[in-house]
């Protein structure tokens, strides 16, 4: 029963990452990727500065020279998404009668008991049946009396 | 063009915008909503658009942050912190989209219950306005006191209030001498990037390295997904039973008027209230988190909205954090004198214009959830670097610095980010207790020292 297959990720050793925000990163990676954003709100802010007092409001010109800042960052960005990939290994589950068996277990729930309590409840019996799980789940009644 | 028009048009870019941000995954609330918002006011948006946009913004976040909750299992920000565990078993059992459908179903229900309760309550309110405005340093101060000892940091949090008080106001002092006006953007927009400030600055020192080193990228399990209606748009009346949309509607209404508290605390506790009293763990997992991401919401939007109808001062843990800018950005608008969302709109005008924002995110960013939930976490996660999403955002709290003050705000902005961000992540004093100490800064400060 339990001879799933787990295949053995090749470490990509030597290799740091570092993580910020809850993400991984490459350190040298970001610190360019902010230079650049910085760089760019910072020139096209001053675009802004350059080229708005020449025929608009002078009230508005911040708020303009805002907007061609927030330009040069957006290009940045498109910019950064190019040139640097995530890094992030992404794996697509799945589920079979199996591996949910197993999770009633490691969850520690009592599956006749859930079964039990779902076939009472006519509304939730009919949500999971309409669900197409219902089916799943009774295949596995009796399963822990094995 | 007319104002219903205009906020129409602001509440589809702020849908836009945070339906694709509530996709990426741990992103810290404050962080962004604050700088985009401010952006919206600084570019001359009229009140009403800013407010649309906001609620719009808020809503469509919320909407689409339940997406890597339920599919990835990891939380979608802060606020979705208490939904995990729920979240994990759905997703252990094989039904992470089920998990989804219902959150978001809680989620819109929340949304529509919150607004007008919150409405009628702040109107209520409004009748002890001129009391909490005239002693509103004394009031920051004790809600300082009661938040700090709320958040994670507990007695360190409250220990550093004065300290902090003193470093606000002794830079705000430095900076007035340089520049004859007082700055605040440059510290809140400090104050909010602070933790992602800080992880960088970690990141930069071989001492602190080793925390944040990973010998590997992170993994990331993605559930399947199987589309069980046909259409495009969904009814949350149907995604949910008749017991799990009366039990939403109830708490979300209570929720609605704590707008005190924080959303995460009130998000727990009404989802340990209405959990504990569900049998079986299907139902309990899917009832719990239609409750809690309702919850989430209502206690959001209340907490917006009331302080901003009744006092004009930003008196609720949302109204510090990702809603300040509704209350202090200045040149736009002002704490002191009250020259915000409070004067300028009516009672009225916060429910028509809120209804306009929350009724476009829920039809942007409610069925894009429900149909390409996946297909759109798949593509976040394959092509979008973290690295350009820090760096937007670094670049943006630049920008707006820049604007306020040039070099000085920058400096400014970087230097309260430091020890803030040092504070958050290294003592837990959040974001919250950081902001209210700003405000009460000036009445501490001249209670100790007469200055």
């Amino acid at each position: 029963m339990t001879n799933t297959q787990y295949d053995e990720k090749k470490n990509t050793a030597e290799k740091k990452f570092i993580e910020i925000l809850g993400d991984t990163v490459s350190g040298n990676q970001l610190i360019i990727s902010i230079i650049l954003s910085v760089g760019a709100s910072f020139l096209g802010y001053q675009l802004g500065q350059w080229i708005f007092p020449k025929f608009a409001d002078p009230q508005m010109i911040n708020s303009y020279s805002l907007l061609t800042g927030i330009a040069g960052i957006l290009i940045v960005v498109a910019i950064n998404t190019i040139l640097f990939k995530p890094k992030r290994i992404l794996v697509e589950d799945e589920t079979s009668s199996h591996s949910l068996k197993e999770a009633f277990e490691d969850l520690q729930i009592d599956i006749d008991e859930e079964i039990r309590l779902i076939e009472e409840d006519p509304v939730t019996k009919k949500e999971l049946e309409n669900l197409g799980i219902l089916s799943s789940l009774q295949s596995l009644k009796g399963a822990d009396n094995k | 063009m007319s104002i219903y028009l205009i906020a129409l048009l602001f509440a589809l870019l702020g849908a836009a915008i945070f339906t694709i941000i509530g996709l990426i995954s741990g992103t810290d609330e404050t962080a962004i909503m604050v700088p985009i918002t401010l952006l919206v006011i600084l570019l001359g948006a009229p009140p009403e658009g800013v407010f649309a946009f906001f609620m719009a913004g808020v809503l469509s976040k919320h909407l689409t942050h339940a997406v890597p909750t339920a599919l990835l299992g990891i939380p979608g920000d802060t606020t979705a912190v208490p939904l995990i565990d729920h979240a994990n078993t759905l997703r252990r059992l094989g039904m992470p989209h089920v998990a989804l459908r219902k959150m978001i179903s809680g989620g819109v229900i929340g949304a529509f219950i919150a607004l007008p309760t919150a409405v009628l309550l702040g109107q209520f309110l409004g009748q002890f306005a001129d009391f909490f405005k005239s002693s509103s340093g004394i009031i920051f101060t004790l809600a300082a006191v009661l938040i700090a000892f709320f958040s994670k940091g507990k007695w360190a949090s409250i220990l550093i209030i004065i300290p902090f008080a003193f470093f606000i106001k002794a830079l705000d002092s430095v900076s007035f001498l340089m520049l004859d006006k007082h700055l605040s953007i440059t510290f809140f927009l400090g104050i909010a990037i602070g933790p992602m400030f800080c992880n960088i600055l970690m990141a930069a020192s071989p001492v602190s390295k080793n925390d944040l080193t990973r010998s590997k990228p992170n993994e990331y399990n993605l559930a399947p997904d199987t589309k069980s209606w046909k259409g495009y748009f969904p009814n949350p009346f149907k995604i949910l039973s008749k017991r799990q949309s009366i039990f939403t509607g109830i708490t979300t209404f209570l929720s609605s008027l704590t707008f005190v508290f924080s959303p995460v605390g009130m998000t727990s506790l009404m989802g340990e209230i209405v959990g504990s009293r569900t049998k079986g763990a299907y139902k309990k997992s899917t009832t719990s988190l239609t409750v809690m991401n309702g919850v989430t919401e209502s206690t959001y939007i209340a907490e917006a909205i009331i302080p901003l109808i009744a006092f004009g001062i930003p008196l609720s843990p949302v109204a510090l954090g990702p809603a300040s800018p509704l209350f202090n950005a200045p040149p736009v608008f002002t704490v002191e004198p009250v020259h915000n969302l409070h004067t300028l709109m009516s009672s009225w005008d916060f429910f028509i214009f809120g209804l306009i924002g929350i009724t476009v995110a829920v039809l942007i960013a409610y069925p894009f959830a429900m149909n390409y939930a996946r297909k759109a976490s798949v593509l976040v996660l394959k092509y979008i670097s973290q690295e350009a999403i820090v760096a937007m955002f670094i670049g943006l709290a630049f920008l707006l610095a820049y604007n306020e003050a040039q070099l000085l705000g920058v400096v400014l902005t970087f230097t309260v980010a430091t020890v803030g961000g040092l504070l958050n992540r290294i003592l837990g004093v959040g974001a919250g207790v950081q902001f209210m100490v700003f405000y009460a800064s000036s009445w501490i400060m001249l209670q100790l020292f007469g200055i």
